[in-house]
């Protein structure tokens, strides 16, 4: 069974401009030991996936269709107070906006202690014992746990957040941006740092982010996301190898050129669709070169073209 | 933490209801059962000490403790309470002239001080002589007459006057009197003092001793003060007649006196409506008598009030204030009943004379009256007709069209010249609504007449130093202090009284006047000092160094269904004499 | 360290200055106290022998050094209206002043932050479109109408308090109890109490509302949904500890402005208070008296601006001093 799966997961905004599909319909499957990568542009709706499985959207926001399955259960269906145990303790989270992601007025240790806590029944003595380890574990002394948030820098926060995520031994951390603010180099140093944790605890994750290079080196599993829609989902190889989707292929294509923000595709030609817009057909049919006639009213199905390889397209005709 | 918090609140709203509920059922100790009348005072006392307190309320407590004084014109001699006759108070009998310099007083015996000492003649010596030495303030008047005071035994008393005058029977013998036995004490540490009037004036009195009805008992700074019923009074139990065919008893009957000190009179007001309180000193707002007459407890009583006669006093030392008939003019232009009907509501009298009408024996209803009550055309066309035959010219004369007058601009004296801005300086609205809203009607009226009129709202030390101290104003709306005996047409209008410091400050200066003023004082006879009186009166109308303007009501209020016994007096209900005689109600 | 003793220099030097200025400024004012030790009738001698006692002959600026030297040794003076120490008209009063203020003060702060937080959280709801309208409503009341509309229902419609003053002089009598006396003053503490509370909260609750809702929008208060703590522990322990910050600031400010309110409120409910006292002080010309209150206020106010820093760093770690 897979530790987190989504089933044609659907969640709109609404905004002053009109209601904005965020994410239309949304497939995933994550195994335990695997880690998924979600990569897209930005405003694709990567950061609003991993808000709907925690279901910390915001108040504007609803989830009106599909599933999100943890270990089986559907999560959308959890009283509020079921949620709240979930959360951390089994569903963690590393946060896009590592600098402002701590309280400033608490230190560092106890805001790690607090999560702890809240999820299980320890002493003292024994939840500051876990803090020091999961410290130790991301590298970070432990003697700075009674530090204030701003007294550390941009990338011993980003491992504080790291070590905080781990401090429940949760079943799937989902990291937002996680290296995304930080310099190169300290971006280097903290994701071999996470491969590390990884590879010692086979640590099960769900990876966004729009830097298709970290995505490639973090994770074996890769889910392609365009304008709300995942429209690839499979092994990091066959991805890179042979990706199906034109979208993937476009993203492959300019792969090698662009190491770093994927602002703007330049191999694809046109722009993203506004969101608001709710065409009938495929999402990526206005910049597709392979478009054929149904594609502009007939939305494709998200469909196991291979094992483990999902694609929506009606121009993929490869069978199983 | 924060939950901890709400609870706090919780908790503390809960306590601040159940301290509300709880003390409204604990009984209330010893004091239920006795009787207090308890009295609202708008503004609390400053100071117990005779030689500094200046204010009303402050006398309000110390004339009950002690007898006679600078508001309280009862020591030796008093004044009955209706007819307002001289009759010995402390003093035995009426005073014996030995010769026009030398009087001599027998006192009662047996009067007692609150410590239960005698009083003698001693202790009327030490006042006088302590008074003359340190020059106070308040009392520097009972002693400028006097040569010398002696003690010829315990109950007569000799002195040695300047004058025989009438004066000294107001001032002197009507003065307050400190016990010996304590003060001198004071007056020693004092003379020790490099600032001995400073001294005095700051010697904060814990515990007063007099020879009043009511013994004090405790002070709660800034709250009230509690006075209890003085059983060895020298007048327990006496019964005196008022003069006027009645008579009372004075007590006092009452076990208590509870002064309550409340921030504002509408404050007060609510309490003596809900029974907190049973009446409260001080003169009530016309706007209150009508809320006041619906409670069913209370009874609203009116008298002329005889402190003060607001008037418009003259700067006679500069031109064009210094001609009587443009200050004639002036009078002709002012509608003394538009003030009592509009600004006091009727609850006001008018008053043509320096005297309160309240006090029909002394007051000369018959002066000039520069045609009160008559229409607005006949007043103006009156006192443009006198400016004119005064020899005045305007830029624009003002002129009488039908019942309309229309203003005039810029007047002129006869010599051509332009008359200045004219001042009216007064207290504040604040301290003083009903001066205040007079000047600036007055200068409303007096523009008309083409004098280009200003008004001043100062506060009261600003006021008493332009005008007393430099003399430096046009013209100031004040009140005149009012006594029973009518020696202000001496004070006011004296002209030894005009030099720096003097309460002549107008500078009124007539032989006619003089003349007529001195003769009275030797007067002793009643009913001729009353007729002295309306002479001086009529001649003052005619000068017109003032132009008075009204008197107040005096408006008090009491709970009648708690005591009873209550005494009308010149100066209201609620008097020194009432509560001598008021008695609960069972 | 550093910061406490610079912080008392200035605190010091802002006394100087605010006690020349009312000094010079009372006395440039025509008319001084002496009318009323003064009678018109005394000699000129005499009145300048008087003035001469009390110090009123000699030349402002001697007059300052004199004050300035008195006041070194602790002494204020004596008031030329209630005709004793200044320092004894002014104890007991200023006592009575924070029992009824302090107490007013803390209630309708913990009061205004917490409607102001509970108001973010709720946003958008008609409770908050409620609340912003009555605390508005409240705030732009002048303090004596409300008040006097209090006491004419409170206190002689329903007489449930009494109508004004600290105490019921009967239950304070030799043989009371302590806890007759403390219920007794509680009692009369409510009415005034709450007049100031109701017209005071809406600053505070604005002020928190406004500092919450930018609070709730931060990442780190998504960090703690996240990590599963209640709504409850979210609110209170992270958004409203952060938003309380710059309450604090607005506290000791509502501090000095509430003195204004305190001179009315006493008024009106005949509280004997300090307020009062300072007004008519300075209406009578009673330098002592007046200054001495000045004085007062301004160390008052430095002394809050002093605690809220304190308060400030200790509640922020990210400021030291």
């Amino acid at each position: 069974m897979a530790v987190l799966e989504l089933k044609s997961l659907e969640m709109s905004y609404k905004t002053q401009e009109g209601t904005v599909r965020a994410i239309d319909g949304a497939s995933l499957r994550v195994e335990k030991g695997d880690t998924v990568g979600i990569v897209g542009e930005s405003g694709c709706g990567k950061t609003s996936i991993g808000l709907s499985i925690l279901r910390l959207l915001p108040p504007n926001a609803t989830i009106h269709g599909g599933q999100i399955l943890f270990k089986g259960q559907n999560l959308l269906s959890l009283s509020g107070k079921d949620m709240r145990r979930i959360r951390w303790k089994n569903i963690s989270m590393i946060f896009q906006a590592a600098m402002n992601a701590l309280d400033p007025v608490y230190r560092v240790g106890d805001q790690l202690i607090e999560a702890l806590v809240e999820h299980q029944n320890l002493t003292k003595k024994q939840a500051s014992d876990k803090m020091e380890a999961v410290f130790q574990l991301v590298g970070l002394d432990p003697g700075r746990a009674r530090n204030y948030p701003h007294e550390y820098s941009g990338g011993m926060k980003q491992r504080a957040i790291i070590a905080m995520s781990l401090i429940c031994d949760p079943d799937i951390i989902i990291a937002d941006e996680a290296t995304t603010a930080l310099d190169v180099l300290v971006q280097d140093r903290i994701l071999a740092s996470i491969e590390k944790i990884k590879a010692e605890f086979s640590m099960t994750m769900l990876y966004i982010s729009h830097d298709i290079a970290v995505i490639s080196e973090v994770c074996n599993k890769i889910a392609v996301m365009y304008a709300g829609n995942i429209v690839e989902h499979g092994d990091t190889m066959s991805l890179f190898k042979a990706p199906l989707h034109p979208y993937t292929q476009g993203l492959m294509h300019s792969f090698p050129k662009i190491h770093g923000k994927l602002e703007r595709l330049e191999g694809i030609p046109g722009e993203p669709p506004r969101l608001t817009d709710s065409s009938p057909g495929c999402r990526f049919f206005p910049r597709c070169q392979q478009s054929l006639k149904k594609c502009n009213s007939i939305r494709p199905e998200f469909k196991e073209i291979e094992e483990n390889h999902w694609v929506a397209c009606h121009a993929t005709r490869r069978s199983l | 933490m924060e939950m901890k918090k709400m609870r706090t609140i919780v908790i503390v709203t809960m306590l601040l209801c159940f301290g509300m509920v709880t003390a409204l059922v604990i009984p209330s100790s010893a004091m239920a059962k006795e009787s207090t009348v308890k009295i609202g005072l708008v503004m609390e006392p400053q100071t117990l000490n005779p030689l500094s307190a200046e204010s009303e309320q402050n006398w309000h407590i110390i004339k009950m403790i002690y007898c006679g004084g600078y508001i309280d014109p009862r020591g030796l001699y008093a004044y009955t309470p209706k007819s307002l006759e001289w009759i010995p108070y402390m003093a035995e009998s009426m005073p014996q002239w030995l010769d026009d310099k030398t009087v001599v007083v027998k006192l009662k015996k047996g009067i007692k001080w609150h410590d239960g000492s005698e009083f003698t003649a001693e202790d009327v010596k030490f006042t006088l002589d302590f008074f003359g030495e340190f020059e106070a303030a308040n009392y520097y008047n009972t002693i400028d007459m006097l040569e010398k005071v002696e003690v010829v035994d315990p109950y007569t008393i000799k002195f040695h006057v300047k004058e025989k005058t009438t004066l000294l029977y107001y001032r002197t013998f009507m003065t307050l009197i400190l016990q010996k036995a304590k003060w001198s004490k004071i007056v020693t540490e004092a003379r020790k003092n490099e600032a001995p009037q400073k001294y005095i004036f700051n010697y904060v009195i814990k515990n007063p001793v007099g020879t009043g009805p009511f013994k004090f008992v405790e002070e709660k700074q800034g709250q009230y003060i509690l006075l209890e019923k003085n059983d060895d009074w020298f007048l327990k139990g006496q019964t005196i007649s008022t003069g006027d065919g009645g008579s009372v008893t004075y007590g006092p009957f009452v076990d208590r006196i509870l002064f309550k000190f409340y921030g504002n009179l509408s404050s007060a007001v609510l309490a003596l409506k809900g029974g907190e309180i049973d009446t409260i000193w001080h003169g009530l707002d016309a706007a209150f008598i009508p809320e006041l007459k619906k409670v069913k407890h209370l009874t609203v009583s009116t008298k002329p009030y005889y402190h003060d006669v607001k008037f418009a006093g003259f700067n006679l030392r500069e031109k064009p204030l210094s001609d009587k008939m443009f200050r004639k003019a002036l009078a002709y232009a002012i509608d003394k009943d538009f003030l009592i009907k509009r600004l006091l509501q009727g609850y006001g009298t008018a008053s043509d004379a320096i005297e309160n009408p309240g006090l029909e024996f002394w007051y000369n209803g018959n002066v000039e009256n520069y045609f009160r009550g008559k229409s607005e055309a006949s007043r103006y066309s009156k006192a443009i007709s006198i400016l004119k035959e005064a020899g005045y010219t305007w830029d624009k004369e003002p002129k009488i069209e039908g019942s309309r007058v229309i203003p005039g601009v810029g007047i002129k004296m006869s010599d051509g010249k332009k008359v200045r801005t004219i001042e009216i300086i007064t207290r504040t609205q604040a301290t003083n609504p009903q001066e205040a809203q007079s000047a600036i009607l007055i200068s409303q009226w007096w523009k008309k007449l083409g004098v280009d009129t200003k008004t001043n709202l100062v506060a009261f030390p600003t006021l008493i130093n332009n005008v007393w101290w430099e003399n430096k104003f046009d013209v100031i709306v004040f009140g005149n202090i009012i006594e029973p005996y009518p020696v202000h047409l001496q004070y006011y209008f004296d002209v030894k009284e005009i030099y720096q410091y003097g309460w002549n400050v107008m500078a009124y200066k007539e032989d006619r006047y003089q003349k007529a003023m001195y003769d009275w004082l030797k007067v002793f006879d009643w009913d001729e000092a009353r007729k002295g009186a309306f002479r001086l009166q009529e001649i003052l109308a005619d000068d017109l160094p003032h132009i008075p303007l009204f008197v107040l009501k005096n408006i008090h209020a009491y709970n009648h269904t708690r005591f009873k016994g209550w005494i009308e007096q010149y100066n209201g209900v609620v008097n020194k004499d009432s509560l001598s005689c008021i008695r609960p109600v069972k | 360290m550093g910061y406490l003793v610079n912080r008392l220099i200035m605190t010091v030097i802002t006394l100087f200055v605010i006690l020349t200025v009312t000094f010079t400024m009372f006395r440039l004012m025509p008319g001084d106290p002496s009318v009323f030790f003064i009678s018109p009738q005394m000699s000129t001698e005499t009145i300048a022998r008087i003035k001469a006692q009390f110090g009123l002959d000699q030349p402002i600026h001697k007059q300052f050094t004199n004050y300035l030297g008195s006041i070194l040794h602790g002494n204020f003076g004596h008031s030329f209206f209630y005709k004793r120490p200044v320092l004894e008209v002014i104890g007991e009063r200023l006592l009575n002043t924070i029992v009824l203020f302090l107490p007013a003060a803390i209630i309708s702060y913990l009061v205004g932050v917490g409607l102001g937080r509970y108001m973010a959280w709720k946003r958008g709801g008609t409770s908050e479109r409620v609340l912003i309208f009555t605390g508005l409503s409240f705030w732009t009341f002048f303090v004596p109408w409300l008040g006097l509309l209090m006491i004419w229902v409170l206190s002689y419609k329903f007489g449930l308090f009494p109508v004004g003053g600290m105490i019921t002089p009967d239950k304070w009598l030799p043989g009371s109890t302590l806890l007759g006396r403390a219920l007794d003053l509680l009692h009369h503490l409510v009415s005034p109490l709450v007049c100031y509370v109701l017209t005071w909260f809406a600053g505070n609750m604005l002020i928190m509302r406004n500092s919450m809702l930018e609070t709730i929008g931060e990442d780190y208060i998504l960090t703690v949904r996240a990590k599963g703590l209640s709504e409850r522990k979210i609110r209170n322990k992270h958004a409203a500890r952060n938003a309380i910050l710059p309450v604090v600031t607005a506290f000791s400010m509502s501090i000095a402005y509430s003195i204004g309110g305190c001179v009315l409120l006493e008024t009106v409910f005949s509280w004997p208070g300090i307020g009062r006292t300072m007004v008519d002080s300075v209406l009578l010309r009673d330098y002592p008296l007046a200054q001495a209150s000045f004085i007062l206020i301004a160390t008052v106010v430095l002394v809050a601006n002093l605690i809220t820093d304190i308060l400030y760093a200790y509640l922020d770690p990210r400021i030291r001093y």
